[in-house]
């Protein structure tokens, strides 16, 4: 009787053995840029940013906020709609959506969601991060089709997008 | 049935109540507020975040220490969020959900309008959901067409497209009283007069950008497009005029 789970076993690792090789493929893609932790959560105020890959808006008390994918939130002072001025740069490199309650912004950073206090919007602080709390969301370029390497945890923190030459890439965006 | 008279009663005197406070200049929430392409927002101490597939709830009682206290499948993927009394309106590409937060905690998906297929987000007001369905790759491949959709929402399992009103290619869009402005790409930002809330009559156009979202502020109107941020004046809905413009680099 104990022979059989044996030779069961057995067939399986020649199963296993006998897989055929993947042909390469090798083809133009994206690729995640890593940074180190650090990087990461570096949740800090700048001096004035480009504005270049921009996304979500959003107006609270004087100010006029426009986020800048996976690098952080522009604010403006929006006092005098014929002459917005801008403010500061909050810093929150895997930012790509955000929410204001009363005194706290609530941005999303890479998988984490973060809570930061904007009660002074010169002086930013961060109070919380909740790690993976929105690991479920598609991580993909943006605007793009095609091939790209998938993003993986263990090589670090991503924060966008680099184009690049993929071997075998693993992941594909169709529409 | 009888819930459902209670509950057009209830949107009735509110519609009423609101109608009455806002002869004077509404003020900005504490909270600000954000443009229609979003995924997070916040409703009193919680705040429902766009997951992938799922509705993600957060305790935000304590601000310095949200914490994640629900999860509900919404559909395969979702894609803007707007709150409305008690419900979230979800946009996702194969259509619009309506979920129920009457129970903050435990929102609860009631029903969907899945007919008409794109790009999506919503905005509500009483009981009429308007929504903007687009062609393009970044949406859903099987939009045939570019609508603004009006949605009679007020039952919430079983929304209903009341009218297609054809459009160029829009996206954003929000009201301010009986204003509804939309963006419609290229073709601009088409203002909409909306007293009788079923049926927007166009009543101006602001032309000359892509129009991508929008945010309305008491007489001030800021329209994202590819390239600028414009900051325009409403006051006189017959002559809307450009007051400045943030240029990208």
């Amino acid at each position: 009787m104990f022979r059989y789970p044996i030779l069961f076993l057995l067939s399986l690792v020649v199963f296993a053995c006998n897989k055929p090789e993947t042909p390469q493929l090798t083809v133009k893609g994206m690729k995640p840029i890593y940074v180190s932790e650090s990087e990461f959560y570096d949740i800090k105020n700048r001096e004035e940013q480009e504005l270049q890959n921009t996304g979500g808006i959003y107006i609270w008390q004087q100010y006029f906020l426009i986020a800048e994918y996976k690098k952080g939130i522009h604010v403006y002072d929006r006092s005098n709609p014929s002459l917005p001025i801008y403010i500061t740069f909050l810093n929150i490199p895997g930012c790509a959506d955000y929410t204001i309650s009363e005194n706290t912004l609530f941005a999303d950073n890479g998988f984490d969601v973060l809570s930061i206090n904007i009660k002074d919007i010169k002086a930013i602080k961060l109070n919380k991060i909740l790690k993976n709390a929105t690991k479920n969301s598609r991580d993909q370029p943006p605007n793009y089709i095609g091939y790209f390497e998938c993003h993986d945890p263990k090589k670090g923190y991503y924060i966008g997008w680099d184009s690049a030459l993929l071997v075998n890439p693993g992941c594909r965006k169709l529409n | 049935m009888k819930y459902f008279k209670i509950f057009m009663l209830f949107l009735s005197l509110t519609a009423l109540g609101i109608s009455c406070s806002k002869d004077s200049s509404e003020s900005l929430s504490p909270n600000g507020k954000s443009g229609s392409i979003t995924k997070f927002t916040v409703v009193g101490d919680y705040m429902y975040c766009l997951n992938g597939s799922n509705l993600d709830v957060y305790d935000i009682r304590i601000p310095e220490d949200p914490i994640k206290i629900n999860s509900i499948k919404i559909t395969r993927v979702t894609e803007t969020i707007f709150s409305y009394y008690g419900r979230l309106y979800i946009g996702a590409p194969d259509g619009v959900y309506i979920v129920d937060i009457s129970t903050p905690t435990k929102p609860v998906l009631k029903g969907s309008e899945t007919h008409f297929v794109g790009c999506d987000p919503v905005v509500v007001k009483d009981y009429i959901a308007y929504s903007t369905i687009r062609t393009g790759r970044t949406c859903n491949r099987d939009a045939s067409a570019n609508f603004l959709l009006v949605m009679d929402v007020s039952n919430a399992e079983n929304p209903r497209t009341l009218k297609s009103i054809p459009m160029t290619f829009p996206s954003g869009l929000g009201y301010d009283k009986n204003t509804l402005f939309v963006c419609d790409g290229q073709a601009g930002v088409k203002v909409f007069d909306i007293s009788k809330l079923n049926s927007p009559v166009e009543i101006n156009t602001i032309e000359g950008l892509d129009a991508y979202d929008l945010i309305t502020d008491n007489g001030i109107l800021i329209v994202s497009s590819p390239t600028t941020y414009s900051f325009y004046d409403y006051t006189d809905l017959k002559k809307i005029v450009l007051k400045y413009t943030i240029n990208k680099t």
